[in-house]
């Protein structure tokens, strides 16, 4: 309480101590409210106080009228006054006051300024106004102690919903499927981690590095990428560029059991960024994909089973041969080992194909990685020993590599599928038999309808041939995203010896390849080109002068004859007189030539080069030809002639 | 809408890019088959955006970036990229690149990633 008595400082009626009493009573008569009048001496000083009360009980009294009125008013006047001064505080004032005499306790104080009388201090006006502050202050103390209350219920309000919001979390993160675990730039995992995170990993890991416990369960290079993509990661200083690092982390890792998928999400990117990671135990997701997808090929290699026994039956003792001595004889000839390689090659590549044809899905994916296996040899020639090759051959074990498959076809159509192999090639030597029977017993007309009624019989339309290859061709198509929307076969009905033709009707997977990895277009550029969604392909034989003519057309974007010239150039296929001097027409022909290839990838589909000189390889072998033409926008058609082969 | 230059050596991702940018109201100003020919078009053409290929004749894509920052040090790069190119990506993002796409493309996917690096 610092206030000073200034502000409650009265005026006050003042009398000189020499004048009389009457004069005081006419003040006071004339000024009812007056509650007493200062005496001052000749200098000013104040020296005594006339109150109502008092000088009224005096005059009152048996003689007070005549032994105070007209006498000097020192007899009358208190001269124990209280003087205080002006910069007295209030609390200082209070006391002085309290501790007047028990006689004395009249109202009025004198306030001085130094010697300077400057009024008179109201005792009860002074109670009034302590009274009143004391109210104010009080009213200011409740309201701060209101204030401070609701504070504190409002705190603790808060501190109750932050601890059930944290509890709900908790919950919710440890009855969640995912785990959940986060970490700063250290890489230090926090404490607040779901309990499903531990389940995963099968330990404690708050404080682990994330680096460390991730690189059990990555590849090496996997590893290396994650820490350096975190560590530029955490310098970024804008989200965007920080989340463009996010997306080369590893989305997902195995534990010994199960396939975990893992989400990225910055959280508190401004002051400490840190990383959350969400754990997603997606095993059962996968398996069942896999199984549908598993279960949808399995049906396909039955059915291819059911369909082709005998060409894949042929196909497996080709491919047995190969790889039990087919690859040595070839290593064994004289001629370079680059060559060797490549016919090595060109064969696995083949056999590839075939078993892709049939199916055979398990087998085509392990032919895949020994063909990268010799590309990566080719790739490397000048160090690669003979020896190498043999080894790297020797070590693959044919039996197991198909037998995968032929599990699957033996769980469905019981086992012997194999063994039962034997029984046709048994009953198409009692087909010769017959015939050679009917030649001996029938007359020249009978005989040859006979015959020709028997071997249609056994032998195949080519258009049947063809035909089997509509399905391959769309489901390749739609690995490419694209569509096949047509394939058709027409023509003449021809009737051949499979046996004669087997390395040309393998070869001609070759052209379906291509037609749908280079001839056709995809969807939305069709459309652009005012064709239709899907593709078309037409094949057409004809029979004529005892020759077959197979045309197989597609309406796709057609070969670009400077995309071929400058390829040609590139592989150094002709003198560059020779390349200038030539036609687009006779360009395109060098499609059919080894080691030609437009595509730089390489697909499991086409694109190593190997394709079209098979088929023309085949064709020429047979004594036929083969041509292409093409229209750019347009499309593609393959002519082959073949004689016609009367056994 | 801005103003996108498009360096890839295939045909096909070029003109697949080419749709998509312009079916979203941005302009293509040019195109290049490969680096050498992305850095003379991105000196003449001052594009807001380039997506540059990751394996490219002449110039790898990263090379390209590297000349294409050296020239603008803002300038907005997005590489595109076939799968498994993890480190490759890593170096890009570190020279400056803002985000990378992977290949094959997936229209939302690539609008989403251009927009984010033009803001």
């Amino acid at each position: 309480m610092s206030e000073t008595i200034l502000a409650l400082v009265e005026n006050a009626k003042v009398v000189l101590n020499t004048e009389k009493s009457s004069l005081i009573h006419t003040y006071f008569e004339a000024n009812t409210a007056c509650k007493g009048i200062v005496v001052q001496d000749d200098t000013g000083s104040p020296v005594g106080l006339v109150m109502r009360n008092h000088f009224y009980q005096k005059i009152g009294t048996q003689f007070g009228y005549s032994l105070y009125m007209n006498r000097s008013i020192e007899l009358i006047m208190k001269t124990e006054i209280i003087k205080v001064d002006v910069t007295c505080d209030l609390a200082s004032f209070g006391l002085k006051a309290m501790n007047r005499h028990e006689n004395d306790v009249y109202d009025l104080v004198i306030a001085m300024s130094g010697d300077a009388f400057v009024g008179v201090i109201s005792i009860s006006n002074f109670l009034v106004a302590m009274s009143e502050i004391k109210q104010r202050e009080i009213e200011l103390l409740n309201n701060q102690k209101r204030i401070l209350k609701e504070a504190n219920e409002q705190e603790k309000q808060y501190r109750l919903e932050i601890e059930q919001k944290n509890q709900s979390i908790k919950n919710l993160l440890n009855n969640a499927d995912q785990g959940f675990l986060s970490f700063g730039e250290t890489l230090i995992i926090s404490e607040e981690i779901s309990s499903v995170s531990e389940i995963i990993f099968g330990r404690s890991i708050p404080g682990m590095h994330f680096g460390e416990l991730m690189r059990h369960f990555l590849r090496d290079d996997m590893y290396h990428l994650l820490i350096n993509s975190l560590e530029s990661m955490f310098k970024q200083t804008k989200k965007a560029r920080a989340k463009a690092f996010l997306k080369l982390l590893p989305d997902r890792f195995k534990t010994d059991h199960r396939i975990i998928q893992m989400d990225y999400k910055l959280i508190a990117f401004n002051e400490d960024k840190k990383l959350m990671v969400i754990l997603t135990d997606i095993t059962d997701k996968v398996t069942l994909e896999q199984k549908q997808q598993d279960e949808k090929n399995n049906m396909k290699l039955v059915l291819s089973a059911m369909n082709n026994k005998s060409e894949i039956l042929e196909a497996i003792e080709a491919a047995r041969r190969f790889f039990s001595k087919g690859y040595k004889e070839i290593l064994a000839t004289s001629n370079q080992i680059l060559d060797c390689l490549s016919e090595i090659f060109r064969m696995v590549h083949t056999m590839k194909g075939d078993f892709a044809l049939y199916a055979f899905h398990n087998t085509a994916v392990d032919l895949h990685v020994i063909e990268d296996r010799l590309a990566t040899f080719l790739k490397d020639i000048g160090a690669v020993e003979t020896d190498a090759i043999d080894h790297y051959l020797e070590s693959i074990d044919f039996e197991s590599m198909i037998g995968k498959d032929i599990a699957i076809i033996e769980n469905f159509l019981g086992e012997g599928y194999c063994a039962s192999e034997k029984k046709i090639a048994i009953s198409s030597a009692q087909v010769e038999l017959l015939i050679q029977d009917i030649e001996a017993h029938y007359e020249q007309y009978d005989r040859a309808v006979l015959i020709r009624k028997i071997r249609d019989l056994t032998n195949p339309t080519l258009n049947e041939i063809i035909m089997s290859y509509d399905e391959y061709t769309k489901i390749l198509a739609l690995k490419l995203d694209k569509t096949i929307s047509a394939f058709d076969v027409k023509g003449d009905l021809i009737h051949i010896n499979r046996n004669d033709y087997r390395g040309f009707i393998k070869s001609l997977i070759h052209i379906f390849r291509n037609i749908v990895d280079h001839g056709i277009e995809l969807p939305d550029s069709r459309i652009e080109n005012g064709k239709s969604e899907g593709g078309q392909i037409t094949c057409d034989i004809s029979e004529c002068h005892r020759a077959i003519h197979l045309s197989i057309s597609d309406d796709g974007k057609g070969i670009n004859p400077e995309q071929i010239r400058s390829k040609a150039k590139e592989k150094n296929l002709y003198t560059a007189e020779a390349c200038e001097a030539m036609t687009d027409q006779e360009m395109i022909q060098s499609v059919f030539k080894p080691d030609f290839s437009t595509q730089n990838k390489v697909s499991m589909l086409s694109g190593r080069g190997v394709g079209l000189y098979a088929v023309k390889s085949e064709v020429e072998a047979l004594g036929g030809g083969i041509t292409v033409d093409s229209v750019m926008g347009k499309g593609t058609t393959f002519k082959i002639e073949l004689p016609l082969v009367k056994s | 809408m801005a103003r996108i230059l498009i360096v890839d050596d295939s045909a096909i991702s070029r003109m697949k890019l080419k749709d998509i940018f312009e079916t979203d109201c941005h302009e293509v100003v040019g195109v290049a088959e490969d680096g050498l020919e992305g850095i003379e078009q991105f000196k003449i053409l001052k594009p807001d955006l380039v997506t540059l290929d990751v394996t490219m004749p002449n110039m790898m894509g990263v090379e390209c970036l590297k000349e294409i920052i050296a020239i603008d040090a803002d300038a907005n790069v997005v590489m595109i990229s076939a799968l498994g190119k993890g480190d490759v990506i890593l170096d890009a993002l570190n020279a400056g690149a803002l985000n990378y796409i992977t290949k094959p493309f997936e229209e939302k996917q690539v609008l989403k990633t251009i927009r984010e690096a033009l803001e």
